[in-house]
């Protein structure tokens, strides 16, 4: 007779299934912390960027009309840009005129071209030159078909602006430079990871140094280009880009939310949206967090000041340890700060040209001695070079001037704005500025 | 009096049985109730962190505005604008269809 107590507990097939299933669970109950933690894990980033009092959404950054002027200019941009949209086949016409800008050689016919095209769409320029001297406060709501019609609209006006610089026409030319400016902070409304206005600022070099506008159309540039010198502009890029990133993971960003994950599991034949969304969140998160902690070590080195705030950003990867992808980020981010500093110093040069251009009209054409005597009638102070923490430079030629920083290599130049070498993919020419034909 | 105690305990052990095989499927059962509780707990940190960094207003409300706007912007127009959107829900689904929304950013002029 067998004893009872010998027998099996359970018996073996239950043990064997209840054992299976613990087994199969275990992965999942990782699953389950590691999708909780994760999700914790952001929720306490988010709160310690709050706790900064730094901005954790577009909305943030970019917050919608309340008043009655933002709404009109709102509307006048909407209508302007939708008036200029551009057809395929002018695409390549657009391609010649940059080239011809670029090259400051104007085939024949291509003038006559170009102001075909602006008789073409004048009332969209005639909507945006109304637009241009409004308060704008952002659009009402919806910003994508806006956004992507606003770039035929500033590439018509940058045309127009272009037509009348070969016309000689220094005020029409400069009150087209105007409205160009002032559409600039739209766009990059719409567009919130945007360059600073180069070709605007390039054509506003063209517009002194081949017309000669008067000292009241210059006023409204000046005006335009003090709107565009913002001090914050790589602190604001990076909290744009670290809002993105929040927005993209969690809120409801133009970018699809699960587009990495779901494309991981598509290529291995599995239903991506779902299981993708599902298994790859908590990695997906992660990443995401992790990119954003990196971004915001890299706002906190932007408080420093110039000119130790243009090199901040390498600093502060540098500073990191390494993380698997940042051979892909660090570059666009060093190779972007690389370019904002730039823009900026252009912009400033670009002030401080029209001041000195203002100054020569209320003088008899006299060039200022020194960059001082601009202040206070047409600058507030002299702006200060980003690479050298000093004001910018001025540099008095027989029949030209320069207006100059001394750029990335940190040496007076003498104005010399020649290539100096491709650094992580940004053009660093020696001096950055503007050189401008005196005409009387 | 009654069965041998041999014979008693045989006959009692298969009725405690099921009890038993229960008790082995615990530790899967733990592992199920712990594996939702933290998917639970995850959902809810992300539905915090989604209604914080959302960027805009409800869509329809967005809408609604701005047809209330186009409309006049009065009293009147919000409600004549609450109705369109109503209507537009119940006869085609949502008022956010990219095809019927009123919003600007759903053409494409390019």
């Amino acid at each position: 007779m067998t004893e009872p107590a010998s027998r099996p507990w359970v018996r073996p097939a239950f043990m064997k299934w209840s054992l299976a299933a613990f087994l199969l669970l275990i992965p999942v109950v990782a699953h389950a912390v590691w999708a909780y933690v994760e999700a914790e894990h952001f929720r306490r980033t988010v709160a310690e960027i709050r706790s900064r009092a730094e901005p954790v959404t577009l909305g943030e950054i970019r917050p919608r009309p309340v008043h009655d002027e933002g709404f009109r200019s709102d509307r006048y941009y909407r209508a302007a840009a939708v008036l200029a949209s551009n057809r395929p086949q002018e695409q390549s016409f657009f391609e010649r005129v940059r080239a011809a800008e670029r090259k400051g050689d104007w085939p024949a016919g291509l003038a006559d071209d170009m102001k075909r095209q602006i008789g073409e769409r004048e009332d969209a320029l005639q909507l945006l030159d109304r637009a241009a001297p409004l308060t704008f406060e952002g659009f009402s709501l919806g910003t994508e078909g806006a956004s992507l019609a606003l770039f035929p609209l500033a590439r018509l006006a940058g045309l127009r602006t272009m037509s009348l610089i070969l016309e000689g026409r220094g005020d029409p030319a400069t009150a087209s430079l105007y409205a160009e400016l002032r559409l600039r902070p739209v766009v990059e409304w719409a567009w919130p990871i945007f360059r600073a206005p180069v070709e605007e600022v390039d054509r506003v070099g063209r517009v002194l140094s081949s017309t000669h506008p008067t000292s009241t159309a210059l006023a409204r540039i000046a005006r335009a280009l003090a709107d565009l010198d913002r001090d914050n502009a790589l602190k604001q890029w990076f909290m744009r880009r670290r809002a993105m990133l929040f927005n993209s993971t969690f809120g409801d960003g133009p970018f699809p939310r699960w587009a990495m994950t779901g494309a991981v599991f598509d290529v291995v034949g599995l239903r991506g949206a779902v299981l993708g969304r599902f298994l790859g969140q908590p990695w997906f998160e992660s990443q995401m967090r992790g990119r954003a902690e990196r971004l915001s070590v890299v706002i906190a080195a932007l408080d420093q000041e110039w000119p130790e705030r243009a090199d901040a950003v390498t600093r502060a990867y540098d500073g990191l340890s390494p993380a698997p992808n940042d051979p892909l980020l660090r570059r666009p981010d060093v190779s972007m700060s690389k370019q904002i500093v730039d823009d900026l110093a252009l912009v400033r040069a670009a002030r401080v040209a029209v001041a000195i251009e203002r100054f020569r009209r209320d003088h008899a054409e006299r060039m200022p001695a020194r960059l001082d005597d601009l202040i206070p009638d047409y600058l507030d102070a002299v702006p200060v070079d980003p690479y050298s923490g000093w004001p910018l430079l001025l540099r008095a030629e027989p029949r030209s001037y320069a207006v100059y920083s001394v750029g990335p290599n940190r040496r007076d130049d003498n104005g010399d704005f020649s290539l100096l070498r491709f650094s992580q993919g940004v053009r660093e020419s020696r001096d950055v500025g503007l050189r401008i034909q005196r005409r009387s | 009096m009654g069965p041998p105690p041999g014979l008693r305990a045989r006959v009692l052990v298969p009725a405690r049985t099921p009890a038993r095989r229960r008790l082995a499927w615990l530790p899967s059962v733990a592992a199920a109730a712990a594996a939702v509780a933290f998917y639970m707990l995850a959902a809810s940190a992300r539905r915090d962190l989604s209604d914080e960094l959302r960027t805009g207003e409800p869509r329809s409300e967005a809408i609604a505005r701005a047809l209330a706007a186009e409309l006049g912007g009065d009293e009147t127009a919000r409600a004549v604008a609450a109705r369109l959107i109503e209507l537009n829900e119940a006869t085609a689904g949502a008022a956010d269809d990219p095809g019927l929304s009123l919003d600007a950013g759903s053409d494409r002029h390019d």
